[in-house]
């Protein structure tokens, strides 16, 4: 994705639960894969919005932010005690 | 004297099945009928059935009380196979003479924002629907989704429509309020009835939710804040789906009988009830409003970006009507049943993008499974 390649995964991946500008697919399901992959190559839109929409969203997840969610709730935690 | 306009939305499109790459050019039969069986005859139970009768009863025990409906073509189609109780109901409503029935577009698409012939002939074609099957003509338009532009009105007028219902969007009307009659800038005979969001979001939207500062809403409190509302402020227009109802919030929450004890105690208020036809012919128009781009009822934004948002959807959109002019001249009649389940604008609705990955508006809105789409995550 940060090479800004469409990208299609498992459903069942770690990072499925974080990435939305992908396509999901169960694992198991090379009939779903096949679409995926057939429709990112027919169709103009679906190549560029998934390119630069997932180049976006990726460009979005940095170790910056999930140190500050970490920090933020380590503060929750010290301000209930 | 102040007066309620309510108006209940019935949609259902017809959902598409898991459509592979492969089966373009071999399999022609597009739709999930177990989903759409399954969803619809579901809705019907919980919602649209009971909250018709809680109307019908209310008909009969207030004489004053009045409502307008709209349901679009393809949800008659499907009521009208599945759960055709429903439709004996709504025979029932119209019969009291204070029902009205809305004008709107066949397929529940957004053929006004691109092909003026296609709405045309799909408002025509709504309009014989409701004719042959209730025996009344709609004389008020509420087009897909509420959108309207000033490029729209001359068309509405051109169709013998009186009044067109739309949103009470805050950039359009700025300081000014939408419990008011408008007339159209680009067609001054076309009257313009305005939904006023925050009271129709209260009950279609925050009803249950139980974090809302004013939840739990009674019939007494809402009746209050209208009464409340300026003296000068002829209409308070309530637009909202009929799934507010048993679906959106589900019956525990108090909804059917919140909505019960509204008549009484707008009778109380000396508030009354109109249908849009009766409130675009007895309020007089304040003036003129002018919409530049389209607007909608939908998100905050109230424009048409969760259909037409994103470049999958622009590019589904323009290829779609780019055939518009042949299915017209083609006679197949399945190609054409084709056209107007395909042009649904739910099916443009799921592929955005505007709010991943909490798109959904109703839970059961969204096909779970769309391999060549984008998946939510749920």
């Amino acid at each position: 994705m940060q090479m800004g390649v469409p990208s299609i995964i498992s459903k069942q991946s770690g990072c499925a639960e974080i990435l939305n500008n992908v396509i999901k697919t169960d694992y198991w399901d090379i009939d779903a894969m096949a679409d995926a992959i057939n429709s990112i190559i027919t169709y103009p839109a679906m190549y560029k919005q998934l390119r630069e929409d997932g180049l976006d969203e990726v460009n979005r997840i940095t170790w910056d932010k999930a140190g500050a969610k970490v920090i933020d709730i380590y503060r929750k935690v010290i301000d209930k005690k | 004297m102040k007066a309620i306009c309510f108006y209940f939305q019935i949609h259902q499109p017809f959902r598409l099945k898991r459509y592979r790459f492969f089966d373009i050019g071999n399999d022609h039969y597009y739709y999930d009928d177990f989903a759409n069986d399954d969803i619809l005859t579901r809705i019907a139970q919980r919602s649209y059935i009971p909250a018709a009768e809680t109307l019908l009863h209310l008909l009969e025990q207030y004489p004053g009380f009045r409502c307008a409906f709209s349901i679009s073509g393809v949800a008659l189609e499907q009521l009208e196979q599945y759960v055709p109780e429903f439709i004996d109901i709504m025979k029932k409503l119209i019969a009291t003479g204070r029902v009205e029935i809305l004008g709107e577009t066949y397929a529940h698409s957004l053929s006004s924002l691109i092909d003026p012939d296609e709405f045309a002939n799909q408002v025509r074609v709504h309009d014989e629907k409701i004719q042959s099957l209730f025996g009344v003509k709609p004389k008020v338009l509420r087009n897909t989704e509420l959108i309207y532009c000033d490029e729209m009105a001359p068309q509405i007028a051109a169709l013998g429509y009186k009044g067109v219902i739309t949103e009470g969007a805050k950039h359009i009307l700025g300081w000014k309020s939408p419990d008011y009659v408008y007339c159209a800038a680009s067609a001054p005979k076309l009257k313009i009835l305005l939904r006023n969001a925050k009271l129709s979001d209260d009950i279609s939207r925050r009803f249950s939710n139980t974090e809302w500062e004013e939840y739990p809403l009674t019939a007494d409190r809402y009746m209050d804040w209208i009464a409340s509302t300026p003296a000068e402020e002829q209409i308070i227009n309530l637009f909202m789906n009929l799934e507010t109802f048993g679906e959106f919030h589900p019956r525990e929450s108090g909804i059917f009988q919140f909505l019960e004890a509204i008549p009484y105690f707008a009778r109380e208020r000396g508030v009354e009830f109109l249908t849009p036809t009766e409130a675009v012919s007895k309020l007089k128009p304040v003036g003129e409003l002018s919409v530049m781009h389209p607007i909608s009822w939908a998100d905050e934004a109230r424009d048409t970006s969760a259909w037409l948002g994103n470049k999958l959807q622009n590019e589904a959109f323009q290829k779609l009507y780019s055939v518009a002019e042949r299915v017209r001249l083609c006679e197949d009649r399945r190609l054409k049943q084709d056209w107007y389940y395909l042009q649904g604008a739910d099916h443009l609705y799921y592929m955005s993008t505007k709010h991943l990955p909490m798109v959904q508006l109703i839970p059961h809105s969204r096909p779970t499974k769309l391999p060549s789409r984008h998946s939510p995550t749920t």
